[in-house]
């Protein structure tokens, strides 16, 4: 090869390696090819502008919240929260109705009225439960600007600058949601809930116990005052009594313990006398029949208070030897004579007694009976078995 | 017909190398450039997806500030957030030992 030709050679490499060096320089490699998932990118991004909009959303309604907080404790002890009142004091439940502290009209003016100011919206229903407020809104935002979802990346203009490029082409985007909010109220209503969910376990406690001012008693936490946090005194209308509870602030409210089953059955004996089961009761105002369930099961009082079909669903049948009796209790002979017949009732001494026979009931082995009280179709629930005792106490 | 000479023959064959050398430099270029592009999309891909998934964590960690009943700043959120989307997660520097050390942004 001549001098001219080897030149020729040199020189074609020479461009060849120029233009290597260029491509790894300036490292813009561009196929025209877009990267991979950002199309799907894109939604998930609008998506979070949503979340982010919600987050704005909780956080308006958070600080609302706490605003307008103080009004709404002052009125759960004195409006009508939908259970009526008694004497002039709330009821916070009626029956098995619970009257929930609502946000009235006006509240919700002036909620509105800070969430507007804060995040451009207002609520047709906000509401307080479970330790929760809760706004609804028929309205629905929407996010279409596909500019902010879309990812960008670096773009190289020449080898020592760059510029924001999207990855994607904008396209037609529409992510349409309602800003509903659920921000916690106990630090806000906290006083107001606990104190809510110990009077509702109180109702629960006591309303089905005839002895009503016993039960209160004995179940009322120290802080509940009978009608006044001054002067307290026991005062019980219709089954419903008011409190007082001081706390940051004086809540008066009244609780209905109207019962909504019959009332047990207490203070059963049950004596052996000659080969008969000789049951004695208490009985029950207005109760319209009673019913006696008896058992060879030792574990039958484990499970009480319950229905009389809760108790014997668990008591175990294939294997063992146990039975459960049911006696019915309508009618009551006024005299107590001293010679009973068997399956009747008599009224002695202002006690209901009850000859019961079954051949099932043999001497020397150990059975439970309990006895539940009915009033229109409704039966009480059962809340202590007693064992048969084979020495009789009774007299009549 | 003319018979080629040693020289002539010799020159054939340099001209037959040097296109085989040439065009195994081309197809090398070419196949760094592709393959070089390739990795800098799912590099690309990876990166973006990082960085939704940390917007998506800081979104979350926002809401368990909320849920504490604690006050948030939106304006601080937005700032977050597009920070995040820009530039990917915060990495610490430290500038060495018992000196400063400083947050920068990759």
């Amino acid at each position: 090869m001549n001098k001219k030709g080897a030149l020729f050679h040199w020189i074609a490499f020479g461009v060849l390696a120029a233009l290597g060096l260029f491509f790894i320089l300036s490292s813009n490699f561009d196929l025209g090819i877009q990267a991979q998932g950002m199309w799907q990118l894109t939604f998930v991004r609008a998506a979070q502008e949503s979340d982010r909009n919600l987050l704005a959303v909780d956080n308006a309604a958070t600080q609302s919240l706490n605003k307008i907080a103080k009004n709404v404790a002052v009125d759960a002890s004195t409006q009508d929260l939908g259970c009526g009142k008694h004497d002039s004091v709330p009821l916070w439940n009626l029956k098995d109705k619970l009257c929930q502290l609502k946000v009235d009209d006006a509240l919700l003016h002036q909620f509105n009225d800070v969430m507007h100011k804060e995040v451009g919206l207002t609520y047709e229903s906000v509401l307080l439960s479970e330790g929760y407020l809760k706004g609804k809104t028929d309205k629905r935002q929407t996010i279409s600007s596909s500019i902010s979802a879309i990812p960008t990346t670096k773009q190289s203009a020449s080898l020592f600058t760059q510029y924001d490029a999207l990855t994607l082409k904008p396209f037609y985007l529409r992510y349409q949601y309602n800003p509903h909010f659920m921000v916690k109220a106990d630090e806000a209503f906290g006083e107001y809930n606990d104190l809510f969910k110990e009077s509702q376990k109180l109702v629960e406690n006591c309303r089905n116990k005839m002895d009503l001012q016993t039960c209160l008693d004995k179940n009322k936490r120290d802080k509940f005052h009978y009608v006044s946090c001054n002067i307290e005194r026991y005062e019980e209308a219709d089954r419903k009594v008011a409190f007082c509870v001081s706390l940051s602030k004086e809540y008066d409210f009244a609780l209905d313990f109207t019962p909504v089953l019959p009332f047990p059955v207490e203070d059963v004996t049950a004596n052996l006398k000659e080969g008969d089961y000789v049951l004695s009761f208490a009985p029950i105002d207005q109760s319209e029949s009673y019913k006696l369930y008896y058992t060879n099961w030792p574990q039958a009082g484990a499970n009480v208070p319950n229905t009389a079909q809760d108790i014997f669903k668990l008591m175990p049948t294939a294997g063992f030897d146990y039975f459960q009796g049911l006696a019915m209790i309508s009618s009551i002979n006024p005299d107590c004579p001293d010679e009973k017949k068997i399956g009747a009732s008599y009224w002695c001494n202002g006690k209901i007694v009850y000859i019961l026979h079954d051949v099932r009931l043999e001497p020397g082995k150990d059975y439970f009976f309990a006895l539940s009280s009915m009033k229109e179709g409704k039966e009480s629930l059962i809340t202590s078995f007693v064992k048969g005792e084979s020495s009789i106490s009774f007299t009549s | 017909m003319r018979k080629l000479g040693r020289k002539g023959m010799m020159d054939d064959w340099f001209d037959f190398l040097f296109t085989v050398i040439a065009c195994f430099f081309i197809l090398l270029f070419i196949g760094i450039y592709i393959r070089g592009a390739l990795d800098a999309k799912k590099q690309e891909a990876l990166n973006q997806l990082e960085k939704t998934i940390l917007v998506d964590d800081y979104l979350v960690e926002e809401r368990v500030t909320l849920n504490q009943n604690k006050k948030i700043d939106v304006d601080t959120v937005d700032k977050e957030i597009e920070n995040l989307r820009r530039f990917g997660k915060p990495k610490e520097v430290s500038s060495g030992p018992n000196t400063f050390s400083a947050i920068e942004r990759r």
